[in-house]
């Protein structure tokens, strides 16, 4: 049982510092990445606890989605791009041809 | 380009927010010390999901079977608050649409000015000159950089468009895609052991991700439009909710197995849960695809400058 | 200690909690807001955990061990884990409406400040 209970606190020692990191970091790319180490690290707690299926979930929604959606929208708030092309690109998907 | 405000983050009231915060942590506290811990017996409904599981459901997943099928009315609702939350992303993300006086007016002139220009007629030169004062649909007047940056000379700024990462990237992400799509399709589709609709989902839409990182826009565009994808998520939808509806026609009961049950660990066992869960697969996958392009392709739409 | 994780799920609230209260960037907010709920995710599976439990899954039952006799034994409580799974769909949808909404502000008034936004004030 100690070796559980050492995985479970290893894992908490991590969640609590990722967090801390969040609200503590100035720059928000980097704050991105360390709410992305949260959920990443919260799945392997999960694990440990014996829940793999919420283990699945929370590791592609912390590795995955959350980041992807923070970044793009800070990117989005932060450039003051012209009004074509939208995505960098030069294809316009909304009037496709 | 204007300072960033965000790096010296301004803060607001940090003390008075610190001592609220030390007042919700104590009560927090002393609310966690009083719940009950890891010897207490496991509640009665816990253990009617377990009982239940193999002889009503014939599953050995207890958690898709309580997720899809005993409480799948909850489900159920989760799914149509996601498909909601695309629904309310797509509407904040469009485009600014014409509409700068009375609904309608400017279609009315159009056709006006239609009429008028049939009546004018024959008047080449002023049509094609009209024509040219038009604001550019040209695609030719758009920087278009190289189809991939391996030919780009070395030294020179990054292309003003880039369609695709390099050779590394794109060779990695080849082999990756494929086995990443099937590991998503495996957690759906084996539905006795642990996986199910969500992280399926969002590992395909993940799929998607990484193929638009590797080779552009360009490369998925035919596939990733949002009629297409749109269409997805609603057939998604189509199939929960005929799925629940059915076994209140057939069986009575909201979201009642009305499939006959398979043999246990087949991929077929579970009756409607697998159904449900390949609907919720559907509506997961497509509903981030579009949240994430319709906040990637959101329009440049700055106020004015007040002067 | 089990414990231990009830009160780390409770700090990170608090973590969340202070963000949410002190900084004024919108996006900033948003990720307190985030890690608000990873901390009910944190309480919700800390709660399912039992003393020595498997997880609550009857897939190839161990050596000397049925299947019926793993349901009755000492497993993790499911429904509390499908609790989990409901909360991690939302919260991933409402985290994308936040954005959204934080961008739409930010182009408005051409800042991420919550104290530029005067319009709207009493």
């Amino acid at each position: 049982m100690t070796g559980f209970w050492a995985l479970d606190y290893l894992c908490l020692a991590a969640i609590l510092a990722s967090g801390f990191l969040v609200v503590r970091m100035r720059n928000l790319n980097a704050a991105v990445m360390a709410l992305s180490g949260v959920g990443t690290v919260l799945s392997l707690t999960f694990l440990v606890l014996g829940a793999p299926d919420d283990a699945h979930s929370e590791v592609v929604v912390g590795a995955i989605a959350l980041p992807t959606l923070y970044l793009i929208a800070i990117a989005k708030a932060r450039t003051n791009v012209s009004a074509e092309d939208e995505l960098g690109e030069s294809s316009d998907r909304r009037h496709p041809g | 380009m204007r300072p960033r405000e965000t790096d010296d983050e301004p803060t607001h009231r940090p003390i008075i927010g610190a001592v609220l915060v030390a007042g919700v942590a104590v009560v927090l506290a002393v609310a966690m010390v009083d719940l009950p811990r890891e010897g207490a017996p496991l509640p009665s409904v816990a253990r009617y999901a377990m009982d239940v599981a193999i002889p009503k459901w014939g599953i050995t997943e207890p958690v898709n079977e309580i997720v899809y099928g005993t409480r799948g009315f909850d489900t159920f609702g989760e799914t149509f608050l996601l498909l909601g939350a695309v629904v309310c992303v797509i509407t904040l993300t469009r485009r600014r649409e014409p509409r700068q006086g009375f609904i309608g007016e400017q279609e009315a002139g159009a056709r006006e000015q239609a009429r008028h220009d049939a009546g004018s007629g024959g008047n080449e030169t002023a049509r094609q000159a009209e024509k040219a004062e038009e604001p550019g649909e040209d695609p030719t007047d758009r920087p278009v950089g190289p189809a991939t940056p391996d030919h780009e000379p070395l030294g020179r700024p990054a292309p003003e468009a880039a369609q695709a990462m390099t050779v590394v990237v794109r060779v990695a992400s080849r082999v990756a895609s494929p086995i990443l799509a099937v590991a998503g399709i495996y957690l759906v589709a084996w539905g006795y052991s642990p996986g199910g609709g969500f992280p399926a989902g969002a590992v395909m839409a993940g799929v998607i991700l990484l193929v638009y990182a590797a080779f552009g826009y360009r490369r998925i565009a035919r596939a990733v439009q949002p009629s297409i994808f749109e269409t997805l998520e609603l057939l998604g939808a189509l199939i929960i909710i005929g799925c629940e509806t059915l076994g209140l026609v057939l069986k009575g009961s909201f979201s009642a197995n009305w499939i006959p049950l398979a043999e246990p660990q087949t991929i077929r066992s579970g009756g409607i849960l697998q159904l449900f869960s390949g609907g919720e697969f559907i509506e997961v996958a497509t509903g981030l695809v579009l949240v994430i392009f319709a906040i990637l392709g959101m329009e440049h739409d700055w106020a004015r400058d007040r002067q | 200690m089990i414990v231990a994780n009830y009160l780390t799920a409770a700090a990170l609230f608090c973590f969340g909690l202070y963000t949410v209260l002190t900084r004024r960037n919108l996006i900033k907010m948003v990720m307190g807001l985030s890690l608000i709920e990873s901390s009910s995710y944190l309480l919700l599976i800390s709660m399912a955990y039992r003393r020595g439990s498997t997880p609550p899954v009857l897939l190839n039952p161990p050596h000397g061990q049925t299947v019926t006799g793993l349901a009755k034994g000492n497993v993790a409580d499911p429904v509390l884990q499908n609790f989990c799974l409901t909360a991690i769909v939302i919260g991933v949808a409402v985290t994308a409406v936040f954005l959204s909404v934080a961008v739409r502000v930010s182009q408005h008034y051409r800042s991420l400040d919550s104290d530029r936004m005067r319009e709207m004030k009493g």
